[in-house]
């Protein structure tokens, strides 16, 4: 059998293969290496938990549609979108996305005028932004708003612009597959597909060749992502921490590297769709080998490029090239260039809800437009180097053409600092750096920053002489290709690996980081596709659709109502004798307002009493009361005792959620100091430092008052106040949580020791493992220095799947097991040190 | 309709593939999805056809269905000069 796809749109070379044609084992081929990267989307935990929820969908649905006759894909393709959005999203917001998707679909075949038609679409548009951005409160999940925009946002204005142009009427299911498609459940970030193209691909190809492309892509997608990721955790620096030319290079880099996550999303969506026989060509292109501007602007976000052609560049210059080829030329590339802010501003408002108008926004694309319309009207005049697929340059020209492409790359990596920076005053300060060179500089970093450009310049000479071996043609060798790879990064990243490999291994390892960055976590940079990307912040809706979060997860401790405000020193405090749902269990509170079984206020004749200090890990959240490490602690404790040990022993958690350590000395002032405890233990962890840093800073920036005069005095020595520029007060201060880190801990030691209490220090590890940006072997030596007795916990973690340690899939607090792996592990050390079990004044 | 073709094809080389075979260039070589026709070189070729042949061509007409090989644009022109 032989097909024409939909009449008129096939290209004549498609209707000569067979769609129905089934041969086992390439299917089986196909499904081994579908298995496999789903199974690297499980390990690396890529995207979010519906990233992996999509996959297994549409490799299963693949699996069957593979066996469909031809005339019941596209159908079968619809079905599975959609269900797919209720699987992910819910009946509710699906149902809502369809309705209103075909109310706008409907609106395009009204049979009125065209003129007509497009003026209601703009007129619903409107009303639906007005809608977006809350000036009319809609009556549907905030959740839906980002996927809705996606689907029809810039697919509207194509289908728009091919319904007037093209002389044959789509299928009804050809336009609403083209609306509902399967990927973009999970990722609103979208290529334009382009409707003309999305009808004239379909099966235009032998089936397996489809297929097979489609797994490629979906696998070099994954991997990107990977790549993505180790870029994000190991690279990510903030302007705050830019002093010299080293930082500044360093600064440099990272922004543009980061895009690999959306050519990574793009092959994945691409690739997912090439499974049910959409035949769509490249969005991406070895984008950082360009060799000039208008080079960047053909191998980048290639479909975004397309759509401004077909809509905006084309019809503009042959409207104008009766005036002159080169003014029509410019015109249409600036039209281009605005159309192309103002679409991203507009993107920006349906994902985001308000309107993006920044400056370094408008410069960045000011700038390049003046670069690829010079560019453009040189290359009209004068031509360029064009080779025919598959052949290579002489070495003159390769030579050229690398030189050319790590030029641009440069230039494009400052060019998207830019517009990644928070503003431009905070951009061009960062310039200052630039004549300073560092004292001490790493090798490290030096050899990375050369290396970088280097490998451009290399893979561009590799790419101009034709090196790079091309994919496997035979479906079952790229199974093969695709197997190996997938083992090789699962047992690379596994634990046991990557720990043996000591730097290198970390820098592996970060690829399994799901979590933010150091420098995010402190809310710092991002750029315009991170800050689209990262659902889990714009629309937390959405994420809690994602991740199967309940929506009352996010709050804290006040919103769940388990707390209440008391005064300025501590941020808020457990209710007492409460019993409230708090991060998935009840949290029940003693009538002193801890998450802990009831206690007498003056401990028992011949009870040895331990006030735990902490926050949100120590009070043990999300699990229950009897289930933490203090309260499993206190009943071994009581339970195994020695011969001739006490009668008793006390654990009271005075932990609470959100506390940080420059709390925890009002905390012990304040509260803990009544209930007369023999010893307090303080919970730390690593990157502690960075915690009161951050504190500090905070303060300072916002202008609030600092709680102590040795703070006060820190911030006076370090020149800082809130009148000036946040980046100035951030890079005054770095550096000084080391030193206030000290300062908690001699201050926590004087004042136990001041109420005849001992001091120990409980070193409790985060379960997601996250690099440290410190030394945190440093944090303990001054814990022991400011005379904690020190319990370390480094490692009590180190099982098999941490993951499994977590409350949930969203949140990495320790769960009931890992409070049992703490509570082993400190009564050992515990039993070990019996002098931190007998100090204070005991009451026998 | 050959001629066309040899037409269409001698431009191409000369002007976007110096130096390179004729025989590399068959009517069904990929020119826009291979990248040897950009959007410049598409504009120019529109130009040189629209001027060889007599023809006027629409924006829409400059897409892959129409310009992505030599056969096709030899088509279209034939189209375009039957109206």
């Amino acid at each position: 059998m032989s097909i024409v796809v939909e009449r008129g749109t096939a290209l004549k070379s498609a209707v000569t293969h067979s769609p129905d044609r089934v041969s086992l084992r390439e299917f089986l081929a196909l499904i081994v290496s579908l298995a496999f990267v789903a199974a690297l989307i499980q390990h690396f935990g890529l995207e979010s938990d519906a990233f992996l929820r999509l996959a297994i969908l549409s490799f299963a649905g693949f699996a069957v549609h593979y066996f469909l006759p031809f005339r019941l894909r596209f159908p079968f393709f619809l079905l599975l979108s959609v269900s797919t959005i209720g699987l992910l999203l819910g009946v509710v917001p699906t149902l809502w996305i369809a309705g209103l998707g075909l109310a706008l679909i409907g609106l395009c075949h009204l049979p009125v005028p065209f003129g007509i038609r497009v003026a209601l679409l703009v007129l619903a548009g409107s009303l639906l932004a007005m809608l977006r951005v809350d000036v009319i409160t809609a009556p549907w999940p905030s959740a839906i708003w980002p996927i809705l925009g996606s689907m029809f946002m810039f697919r509207l204005v194509i289908y728009v612009y091919d319904l007037r142009h093209e002389s044959t009427r789509p299928s009804v299911w050809s336009s609403l597959s083209y609306f509902f498609l399967l990927p973009n459940v999970c990722f609103p970030l979208f290529p334009v597909v382009d409707f003309k193209t999305f009808r004239r691909t379909y099966y235009n190809d032998e089936r397996h060749r489809i297929y097979h492309v489609g797994v490629q892509w979906i696998f070099r997608g994954v991997v990107q992502l990977i790549l993505y990721r180790i870029v994000y955790q190991n690279l990510v620096t903030d302007p705050a921490s830019v002093v010299n030319a080293v930082d500044l290079a360093r600064y440099l880099i990272w922004p543009f590297l980061l895009y690999l996550r959306v050519s990574g999303q793009f092959h994945v969506i691409v690739g997912l769709l090439h499974l049910f026989g959409f035949n769509l060509p490249e969005t991406h292109h070895s984008y950082y080998l360009t060799s000039s501007f208008t080079d960047f602007w053909r191998r980048i976000n290639i479909y975004w490029k397309d759509f401004m052609m077909k809509v905006f560049y084309y019809p503009a210059y042959f409207a104008l090239r009766k005036r002159g080829e080169t003014t029509a030329l410019v015109i249409s590339t600036i039209a281009v260039f605005a159309a192309t802010w103002v679409f991203h501003s507009y993107q920006w408002l349906w994902f985001r809800g308000d309107v993006l108008l920044a400056w370094n926004d408008v410069l960045f694309w000011t700038v390049l437009a003046l670069f690829v319309v010079l560019n453009s009207v040189y290359e009209f005049r004068r031509g360029r180097q064009r080779v025919l697929a598959g052949r290579s340059l002489p070495w003159n020209q390769t030579l050229t053409t690398a030189l050319r492409t790590v030029g641009m790359y440069v230039f494009i990596s400052i060019l998207w600092s830019l517009w990644s920076t928070d503003s431009l005053r905070t951009w061009t300060s960062l310039w200052i750096a630039a004549g300073r060179w560092p004292s001490d500089p790493s090798p490290w970093q030096l050899a990375f920053i050369v290396a970088v450009p280097l490998t451009v310049g290399l893979a561009a000479v590799g790419a101009s002489r034709a090196w790079w071996p091309g994919w496997p043609s035979s479906i079952e060798r790229s199974a093969a290709l695709i197997v190996v790879s997938a083992a090789v990064l699962a047992v690379g990243s596994s634990s046991m690996v990557y720990k043996r490999l000591g730097a290198t291994g970390e820098l592996i390892a970060a690829a399994r980081f799901g979590g933010l960055n150091r420098t995010d976590m402190v809310g710092l940079e991002r750029g315009y596709y991170e800050n689209l990307m990262g659902i889990d912040k714009f629309n937390g809706e959405l994420w809690a659709l994602y991740t199967n979060r309940p929506p009352d997860w996010a709050k804290g401790v006040i919103e769940a109502g388990v707390g209440r405000r008391v005064d300025d020193k501590l941020p808020w405090e457990l209710l007492p004798s409460s019993e409230r749902r708090f991060k998935g269990v009840m949290l029940r509170t003693n009538q002193w307002g801890m998450h802990d079984k009831e206690y007498s206020k003056l401990p028992p004749p011949g009870c040895y009493r331990i006030a735990l200090l902490g926050a949100s890990h120590a009070m043990g959240t999300g699990v229950e009361r009897e289930q933490t490490f203090e309260a499993q602690l206190e009943q071994r404790l009581n339970r195994d005792q020695e011969p001739g040990g006490r009668r008793c022993y006390e654990i009271l958690n005075f932990a609470v959620y959100g506390y940080n350590p420059i709390q925890q000395i009002d905390l012990l002032d304040e509260r803990v100091a009544e209930f007369r405890p023999n010893a307090i233990l303080y919970v730390a962890h690593p990157e502690d430092s960075v915690r009161v840093e951050r504190f500090v800073t905070q303060k300072v920036q916002t202008g609030a008052a600092l709680p102590f005069e040795y703070l006060t005095n820190l911030v006076k020595e370090a020149g800082v106040d809130s009148s000036m520029p946040e980046r100035v007060i951030s890079q005054r201060l770095s550096g000084s949580g080391g030193k206030i880190l000290a300062w908690v801990y001699q201050r926590l030691v004087a004042d136990t020791a001041r109420h005849d209490m001992c001091a120990g220090l409980l070193f409790l590890p985060m379960i997601a493992e996250v690099k440290s940006a410190v030394d945190v072997n440093r944090e303990l030596e001054l814990a022991r220095e400011a005379g904690f007795s020190v319990f370390d916990m480094s490692g009590v973690y180190d099982v098999p799947d941490r993951n499994s340690l977590w409350i949930a899939a969203w949140d990495a607090h320790p769960n009931a097991k890992a409070h049992a792996l703490i509570a082993d592990r400190l009564y050992g050390q515990v039993r070990e040190r019996k002098a931190f079990l007998s100090c204070g004044q005991p009451e026998n | 309709m050959d001629d066309v073709k040899e037409t269409i094809r001698q431009f191409i080389l000369s002007t976007y593939l110096p130096g390179e075979s004729a025989d590399n260039l068959r009517d069904d070589t990929p020119l826009m999805t291979s990248g040897v026709l950009d959007s410049l070189a598409t504009l120019g070729l529109v130009s040189f056809v629209e001027r060889e042949f007599g023809i006027e061509l629409d924006a829409y007409e400059t897409g892959v269905e129409t310009f992505d090989r030599i056969e096709d644009i030899a088509a279209l022109v034939a189209r375009k000069r039957s109206h």
